[in-house]
């Protein structure tokens, strides 16, 4: 809870004007399916789609495709409650990558935080083969995160990118797990044209109606902390953490289950699995 | 040694500039041992300088490739040196850069306003072989078992291939015979109209279904099918070609088999589609009940014993984007078979009288049906023309026990149909519209009942020396209509106005005699009865949308003249009718899912020719009946309120429907039954009522693609006076029925499908009562054992009890299947059916004052083999 409020107070705050949109023009788009398992002990499965963007430089933008939502609608409006349900999503985070130069955003409660990283990938190629959508895939290994990861890409997609950090193939990555499949990407639709996209990042996170929000930049070691400290907060904790800067006290919440029990929201969360295996 | 490490261990860099030098980011750069190989030894991408550095090629060989790929750029390759070295490669630009689509995103269902278009290939099940199959899949669909496609209880209007109606109501040929692999995609275009001239003004309620081939689909294609059987040496050969240009479709089906499917609803004729049409048409009255080979509730597999033959083609021309021409021809041959037996127990106050039959029933039918039908579908103008020649046969026979007397009973009927009908449509400014047609139609029936020993001796031209009984018929009829609708808006309001006009003339000649026939027969075992009909209908209809509420009224005049004239007793009758006829229905859109509404409407109809006639005639072997020697009139009314909730995202839908209906009759029906298991029917002229009540709930609920349920329930109600055996009685009838179904199939190694039907129905009649119970179940379960291997089991399973007998019969039928795919275009089938020899299948049903239960033998067990394969 320390680290967790200390870079709240003390980090340097970048403001995000919603007004200029940024366009910039990527030339390829793909849509990965992320199978994910949200909590350590689940069995159950969780879908999201995430778009990945290949602009003309070579840089790519990686994110939740409902954040593209969240980004097309504050461009005209405010973000209203009825809207939540359909776009509040797990993994709301950024990346965009240039080079080896990473530069990650994500939120936890109502903040932004960001950190930029260097990660060098060292993939074994494979002399495995499969075909995925058509497309003639071989195999590739790499370690990242805590994790191995099994990566299948095409050479005849003229494109090192793919999910996620996952990049540096001699063609485009159509699928990459983990091998204990906790996290799975798979291709599920990739046109080649031109895309314009918002280049300003804090527009694909829901803004509050009131604050202007900032950017909390941030080491990657702390951003890792943080998240893992706020994922341990009980539904009170994190209700008392997001109204922080608000003038007005966050209430007691009562939430009742469909059978008419009050639900215990100071209960500890589950433990949920990320990308980044670190403690 | 040292120049190999020296080989291995090379280093390629460079710089990738296009043709006006200028750097190129984020190229791929991959070294091979050969041309065409993608076996990638060593690679790197060009960094924001174009620059790349390839620090060990990997390879032992003097020469490796370099291949550049770009997806701006044409692919740069090149044999090069395996030595340090340092390279400018040059890359063109990629002439005309599309935007392409490289992988299709996979959505299995798209909404664009009233259209939902459903992805084959996501919405297939690993086992779907036909397109049918996979329409089935389609939330809110139901196929029956003659192919008709429902879409939430309402029959689609058309289904298109290619957006062209090649086979018109026709279309379980090509849903049966296109291989799923061939079909893109499915559209489901809610409030459709399929003429033109309707678009934008009048506001439609059809559905209808497009398969879109796909675009590298062979001109033609289709399915080719055989299995063969033992032990009862038994086989089926199918083939549907089809062919399918831009401008002329054809689909022809040849089947043939003896293992238990009926081809009867395989190529029907093509029809003029317009419903003011049909009302004028005049539909075949088979006055003689035919010879009965049909089993009931149970997959046909299990029980019809057929020899079936058909051979069709449809073929359409565009001639136009908005002229179509369409022909098709059909012939059947089938033979059919039953063995039976029923006992019917018909209540009569405090008697029961038993009834049992055992028969050993043969029928053939040969059909034969040629059409044309040509269209022209604008924006403004809509015309459409049907002729039709149709003629069919059938030879029944049947060997009944009834109630221990030894009976044989032939029969014949033979008919033949010329019709041609013209609808013509035109619009007017920007919403009227006002249409017309004409038809005209001539059909000869003839229909011979011949039973031995003679029956109904005491009724039927009495002659001691009878050794048989036959009944002739035969009818002609001649059948002229007209009509014509006007659509309009006034007072804010859609309009119609139509006019109906048709005239009937029919010759009806009866005979009934025995054989030998020593005495001349006279009326009513012989008759020569005239029938000539003038109707006209006068129907102003509106309807209005005030807010969430829809109000529909109509109200038609009707006016009948009828003639009829017995010239063996030259008794003529001259009678007109007028009669003003109101329907009412609201309906009201209580939220965004929720609709409720209800329809009231009153009705008058008098008998019509099928009522009317006067002769005594032999309907079957055990009947006789006599119609009333007056014009009877008919009064319906009727109170429908229904509520429902449907919601499209989350595929669940749910409607509660009543219904209370009351007719009243001129008439009363008097049968009498004597102690051998003959019936008697005649008319009573006296006054009676039909009291028919229901409710019904019905909820279907669907996840895409893994789990759909259907869930129904039905109590009806159902009184009215009855004269049965010289005494008026009070028949009441009442049912709570269960229909219900859940299929699972979440495109893993199993799929399971189960259905169940519960009735239990009470037949009470004075003061006696029987009540009836069936309970039918059937489920499926598919295994696939790999991507190719599929087993399927299956079982079908009834119980039947009814409270006149103390015996409850279970009847279950298991069958097993297995299917290869040895490649998409071949499918090798191995199956066991009916494993264990199950012999009869019983089942039961309550009617007005009598209950039966009744068995009906089964194939045997059979082991069948067969190969698919689709072209």
């Amino acid at each position: 809870m320390k680290t967790l409020y200390s870079i709240v107070f003390l980090s340097v705050f970048i403001s995000f004007n919603a007004q200029t949109n940024n366009i910039v023009t990527a030339n390829l788009k793909a849509i990965y399916k992320l199978e994910f398992k949200k909590f350590v002990d689940a069995d159950k499965t969780s879908t999201e789609n995430m778009t990945l963007f290949q602009l003309k430089d070579g840089a790519t933008t990686f994110l939740n495709s409902k954040m593209m939502l969240i980004d097309s609608i504050q461009k005209i409006r405010i973000i209203d409650v009825s809207d939540l349900a359909s776009l509040v999503c797990v993994n709301n985070f950024i990346v965009q990558q240039s080079s080896d130069k990473y530069h990650y955003l994500e939120s936890l409660g109502s903040d932004i935080f960001s950190f930029e990283q260097n990660i060098k990938l060292n993939w074994e190629l494979v002399s495995e083969r499969k075909l995925i959508n058509n497309y003639n895939c071989k195999k590739a290994t790499v370690s990242y995160g805590g994790r191995d990861w099994i990566a299948w890409y095409s050479i005849d997609i003229a494109s090192t990118s793919g999910p996620y950090i996952f990049k540096g193939l001699p063609g485009l990555i159509l699928e990459v797990s983990d091998v204990d499949n906790v996290f799975h990407f798979t291709i599920e639709s990739l046109q080649y044209g031109l895309f314009k996209i918002n280049g300003n990042l804090g527009n694909y996170f829901i803004k509050d109606a009131h604050v202007k929000k900032p950017v909390t930049v941030v080491n990657s070691t702390d951003f890792y902390k943080a998240r893992n400290n706020y994922n341990k907060l009980s539904l009170d904790e994190r209700m008392k953490y997001i109204n922080l800067n608000s003038a007005e006290k966050a209430g007691t919440m009562i939430i009742t289950s469909p059978q008419g029990e009050i639900l215990n929201t100071n209960r500890p969360s589950k433990v949920r699995n990320f990308i980044e295996r670190v403690e | 040694m040292p120049f190999l490490v020296q080989a291995q261990n090379a280093t390629i860099q460079g710089v990738i500039v296009d043709a006006n030098s200028k750097t190129v980011v984020g190229a791929t750069i991959i070294i091979s041992a050969e041309k065409d190989s993608d076996d990638v030894l060593s690679f790197a991408s060009s960094d924001s300088f174009g620059k790349f550095v390839i620090e060990k090629t990997k390879s032992q060989a003097d020469s490796i490739w370099i291949t550049v790929r770009h997806l701006e750029y044409n692919n740069y390759k090149r044999k090069i040196a395996n030595r340090n070295s340092s390279l400018k490669i040059e890359l063109l630009r990629k002439t005309e850069q599309l935007a392409e689509v490289l992988i299709a995103p996979r959505k299995i269902v798209t909404i664009k306003g009233d259209t939902l278009t459903y992805d084959v290939e996501g919405l297939k099940a690993k086992k779907d072989y036909t397109i049918e199959e996979v329409i089935a899949r389609i939330p809110g669909v139901s196929i029956s078992e003659n192919g008709q496609i429902k879409y939430f209880d309402k029959a689609i209007s058309h289904l298109y291939i290619n957006g062209l109606d090649l086979l018109e109501g026709r279309y379980n040929i090509a849903t049966r015979g296109i291989p799923a692999s061939a079909v893109k995609d499915i559209a489901v275009y809610k409030n459709h109209n399929h003429e033109r001239i309707n678009i934008g003004r009048r506001d439609s309620e059809e559905v209808s279904i497009n398969l879109k081939i796909k675009n590298g689909q062979n001109v033609v294609f289709g399915s080719a099918k055989n299995e063969a059987a033992v032990p009862l040496l038994t086989g089926l050969a199918d083939v549907t070609p089809i062919y399918i240009k831009a401008k002329f479709q054809s689909i022809a089906s040849f089947k043939a088999n003896n293992i238990g499917a009926s081809l009867k609803s395989n190529g029907e004729s093509l029809s003029i589609g317009d419903i003011n049409m049909y009302k004028l048409k005049v539909e075949d009255t088979p006055i003689i009940r035919p010879t009965n080979t049909n089993g009931s509730v149970l997959s046909n597999k299990y029980w019809l014993d057929n020899e079936s033959l058909s051979v069709t083609n449809d073929a359409l021309l565009k001639v136009s984007d908005s002229t179509l021409v369409k022909f098709n021809i059909n012939f059947l041959n089938e033979v059919t078979a039953i063995q039976s037996q029923s006992l019917r127990t018909f209540l009569s106050g405090v008697n029961v009288n038993d009834v049992t039959t055992v028969s050993n029933n043969e029928l053939r039918t040969k059909r034969f049906q040629i059409g044309l039908n040509q269209e022209i579908n604008k924006k403004n103008i809509y015309l459409k023309n049907n002729t039709n020649l149709y003629a069919a046969n059938d030879n029944g026979i049947e060997n009944i026990v009834l109630n221990q007397n030894q009976l044989t009973a032939g029969f014949q009927n033979s008919n033949v149909n010329i019709s041609n009908a013209t609808v013509v449509k035109r619009a007017f400014g920007k919403d009227k519209i006002l249409s017309g047609g004409a038809l005209f139609q001539y059909n000869n029936q003839s229909e011979v009942l011949h039973v031995t020993p003679a029956v109904f001796t005491q009724n039927a031209a009495v002659n001691g020396v009878s050794e048989s009984t036959r009944q002739v018929l035969d009818i002609s009829k001649f059948n002229a209509g007209m009509f014509s609708d006007y659509s309009f808006l006034w007072l804010k309001m859609n309009w119609t106005a139509a006019q109906n006009i048709q005239y009937n003339n029919f010759q009806f000649r009866s005979q009934l005699n025995q054989n030998p026939q020593i005495n001349t027969i006279q009326f009513p075992f012989v008759g020569d009865f005239q029938f000539q009909k003038l109707k006209s209908i006068t129907r102003l209809q509106t309807k209005r949308s005030i807010g969430n509420l829809n109000l529909k009224v109509s109200i038609s005049a009707d006016f009948l003249n009828i003639f009829t004239r017995e010239r063996e007793i030259n008794d003529a009758k001259n009678e007109s009718y007028f009669f003003l006829q109101p329907v009412f229905s609201l309906t009201y859109k209580i939220k965004n899912n929720w609709d409720s509404g209800f329809s009231i409407s009153q009705n008058r109809a008098v008998s019509d020719f099928q009522q009317i006639f006067q002769p005594v005639v032999m309907t079957s072997f055990n009947m006789l009946s006599q119609n009333p020697p007056v014009i009877n009139v008919v009064a319906t009314t009727s109170f429908a309120p229904f509520i429902s909730y449907s919601n499209i995202l989350n595929n669940f839908y749910a409607t509660l429907r009543g219904s209370i209906g009351k007719t009243s009759s001129d008439v009363t029906f008097a049968s009498e039954l004597n102690n051998q298991g003959f019936l008697t029917m005649t008319v009573l002229e006296r006054a009676n009522v039909v009291n028919n009540n229901s409710i019904s709930l019905n909820v279907n609920k669907s996840v895409l693609g893994i789990l759909k349920t259907d869930f129904s329930y039905m109590l009806s109600s159902f009184n009215n006076e009855l004269f049965f055996n010289n005494q008026f009685i009070n028949a009441q009838n009442q049912s709570h029925t269960i229909d219900a179904s859940i299929t699972v199939d979440n495109g893993t190694w199993y799929s399971f499908a189960y259905k169940a039907n519960y009735r239990n129905g009470k037949t009470t009649f004075g003061e006696s009562s029987i009540d009836n119970i069936f309970l039918f179940h059937g489920a499926t379960v598919d295994l696939y054992a790999g991507p190719k291997s599929q087993w399927q089991f299956g079982a079908e399973s009834a119980r039947a009890s009814a409270t006149m007998t103390a015996k409850t019969d279970v009847n279950t039928m298991f069958n097993a299947n297995y299917t290869y795919k040895s490649s998409s275009k071949l499918i090798f089938k191995a199956a066991l059916l009916n494993i264990l020899n199950t012999s009869v299948f019983q089942t039961t049903y309550g009617g007005t004052n009598a209950v039966s239960i009744s068995q009906f033998a089964l194939r045997p067990r059979q082991f069948t083999i067969g190969l698919t394969y689709s072209f």
